[in-house]
């Protein structure tokens, strides 16, 4: 009876360790993407002018030589040595991404820093964030989500929604970004229910191409990007 | 007994491993992205000093400086600020040969720049690597030899290939832009970089030249040369100053704009007249009039596809915005804002077109949608603003604003309004064109 138990006890336990990894049936309880928010940081961009011209000085032609540009191999990089003060192992494939970490980071700023002390903080406090929704676990390449999210909004001409006369309507447009950067199949998967609204986040995105090539070491050749395009009443 | 049950586990084991390592049936991995406000994301890059030395103008410093403002103008990136972090952290991975992807991330940064320098008495050498710190990896390499002197083009040229790598469109950096400056006395042709450094005369007619226009490959400058009372456009070119008069019709023969195969030229000529617009060959032969009427027609630019042009018309009685094919034919009133709307450019994406619009008495750059006419005002204050010319992005304009009596030229990105000063010093800075 004893023995029998602990067999019924081991082959439970397996099954409970195995299920989870079979791709079959974890599927029936996959809801959809992993949407976690986060706070991706914007620092602003205070640009360093260029230096002020010399003095009308009429200057000299120089004949210019081209600039030869070549492909330089990366260096190789040796692992970061053991630091003065402990550092965090390096990030693995499935760790949390730069977006996670950054949210993680503002949370911690958040809860141990007063408002009035921000300015002293080490790390540039962000002037301005905003709110992005990343299921970032299969694709870990956060500038390249930065890039896409940061194309699509400076291209839509957002109608507004006082002209409307609705408090916020949203509208989920769904494409795919070839290996190559060019994109096909924009959808509108769930209308706002306002054509203009509809169609301008469909030319948003359309505007938007071509997006970077995918990154080297991503090794499907396209990328399904959903975006929620959202307008409010201020 | 037993050991049955402990094989059938095994078994349940291994074939579930075997399901595990089987690809999940070829979904491609999917991303949700959200966005609000017009705000968009910008990819946040760390530049520490670049390492290495030498003579001729380049140091680590104004490498840094260079490459920073062109990423950041590109509109695309933000440069981590806190440079003193920067440099510890730089100067930490000297120490240890290595890069500590780690703290780079903790400084806010997605991406870093690494590179070193050599700037000999008869060559600059530069070579940069890319980092994705999130991935620990490296995304591209790059090595850029030139002459000392074009030091900052290098820098240029590398910042033009991190924003063509990383957001896909193509970087303006190593642009040039053409002017007019009296900066001599005379009104006269001179270019510079993008970003307003290495001015440079191109014309020495000691007359009066105006309205400078490329042709493709930014090899050479079409323009328009006052010679006493008459007018006639010329070509020069860029490198070695040479001169080449185009059309010396009766009249009138001002406001040349190239096409974008370059083989063909529009501009305004009076020879019938009034003022029309005209489509000759690149060499000044075989001029074909495209517009027909008693008003003034002015002003002609291309559209980026070769087949329309958009130009300046007084036949409504004040002077709009008119766009027409260029084999002639019936016009379309663009603009309807406003009494008094010039110097039309269109935009190398095709969907809109800048003009100058007198608003209250001042002098302002606007945008016209060709296809929904929606105007967009770009500029504010009592500078009178003028002439706007895009950049090969769609994204930057650079017109002429006239402050006390002295005109400079300004740099704007349609979406963040933020104008950028790039020129100063005696004299006006006029009727700028941007590379192609």
């Amino acid at each position: 009876m004893g023995r029998v138990l602990a067999i019924s006890a081991i082959v439970h336990v397996a099954l409970l360790v195995v299920v989870p990894l079979v791709p079959g049936l974890a599927r029936d309880y996959d809801l959809g993407l992993d949407v976690y928010a986060v706070e991706l940081v914007d620092i602003p961009a205070e640009v360093t002018a260029p230096a002020e011209p010399e003095q009308e000085a009429a200057p000299e032609p120089v004949e210019p030589e081209p600039v030869v540009e070549e492909e330089a191999e990366i260096p190789e990089e040796p692992p970061p040595k053991p630091r003065r003060v402990a550092v965090k192992p390096p990030p693995a494939r499935s760790e949390p991404t730069l977006a996670d970490r950054l949210a993680e980071r503002m949370r911690e700023q958040d809860a141990s820093r007063p408002q009035s002390e921000r300015e002293e903080t080490p790390v540039t406090p962000p002037a301005q964030t905003s709110r992005a929704t990343v299921a970032a676990s299969r694709f870990p390449y956060g500038w390249y989500l930065s890039v896409v999210q940061g194309k699509v909004s400076s291209n839509w001409d957002q109608p507004s929604a006082r002209l409307i006369g609705e408090d916020a309507l949203t509208v989920v447009v769904s494409f795919r970004i070839r290996r190559n950067g060019s994109v096909e199949a924009i959808a509108v998967r769930r209308s706002s229910g306002r054509s203009t609204v509809d169609q301008s986040a469909a030319k948003a995105v359309s505007e938007s191409a071509p997006f970077p090539p995918l990154p080297d070491d991503y090794l499907e050749d396209r990328l399904d990007v959903t975006i929620d395009f959202t307008i409010t009443r201020d | 007994m037993s050991k049955t049950l402990f094989r059938a586990t095994i078994a349940i084991i291994l074939a579930a491993a075997v399901m595990a390592a089987t690809p999940r049936h070829a979904a491609a991995p999917e991303v949700r992205l959200s966005i609000q406000k017009g705000f968009g994301e910008k990819v946040i890059v760390s530049i520490p000093l670049f390492v290495g030395s030498g003579t001729g103008g380049a140091d680590a410093a104004g490498i840094r400086d260079v490459l920073s403002f062109d990423l950041a103008n590109s509109g695309y990136f933000s440069i981590t600020e806190n440079v003193e972090f920067v440099d510890e952290t730089e100067e930490d991975d000297r120490r240890s040969g290595g890069i500590d992807f780690q703290e780079w991330l903790a400084l806010g940064a997605e991406i870093l720049v690494k590179g070193t320098f050599e700037a000999g008495l008869s060559e600059f050498v530069l070579e940069a690597t890319v980092y994705d710190l999130a991935q620990g990896k490296g995304i591209f390499a790059r090595r850029y030899t030139g002459a000392p002197a074009d030091w900052r083009r290098a820098v240029h040229r590398l910042s033009d290939d991190i924003v063509n790598r990383l957001t896909g469109e193509t970087g303006i950096a190593d642009s040039r832009i053409a002017f007019v400056s009296n900066a001599t006395g005379s009104k006269e042709i001179y270019v510079m970089d993008y970003d307003g450094e290495n001015r440079k005369r191109i014309t020495r007619d000691s007359q009066i030249a105006m309205y400078p226009a490329w042709f493709p490959g930014n090899e050479r400058i079409a323009y328009t040369r006052y010679r006493g009372a008459r007018q006639e456009v010329y070509a020069v070119g860029v490198e070695s100053g040479g001169t080449a008069r185009l059309t010396s019709f009766p009249g009138l023969n001002a406001f040349p704009d190239v096409s974008p195969r370059g083989n063909e030229i529009l501009m305004t000529l009076s020879r019938d007249g009034n003022p029309e617009i005209y489509r000759v060959g690149s060499d000044g032969s075989s001029p074909r009039r495209l517009t027909f009427g008693r008003s003034t027609e002015s002003s002609p630019c291309w559209s980026p596809d070769g087949r329309r042009t958009a130009f300046v018309s007084d036949r409504a009685g004040t002077p709009q915005i008119y766009v027409m094919s260029v084999s002639g034919g019936t016009c379309e009133r663009l603009t309807f804002k406003g009494y008094y709307n010039t110097s039309p450019d269109w935009s190398p994406r095709g969907d809109l077109i800048a003009y100058t619009s007198k608003i209250e008495g001042v002098f302002q750059i606007c945008t016209v949608d060709v296809e929904t006419k929606e105007v967009v005002r770009l500029t504010t204050g009592p500078a009178q603003k003028e002439d706007p010319t895009w950049a090969s992005d769609g994204r930057h304009l650079v017109y002429s604003s006239k402050t006390g009596g002295k005109s400079d030229l300004y740099m704007i990105d349609i979406y963040e309004l933020d104008p950028i000063k790039l020129t100063s010093g005696a004299g006006d800075y006029l009727s700028p064109a941007w590379s192609k």
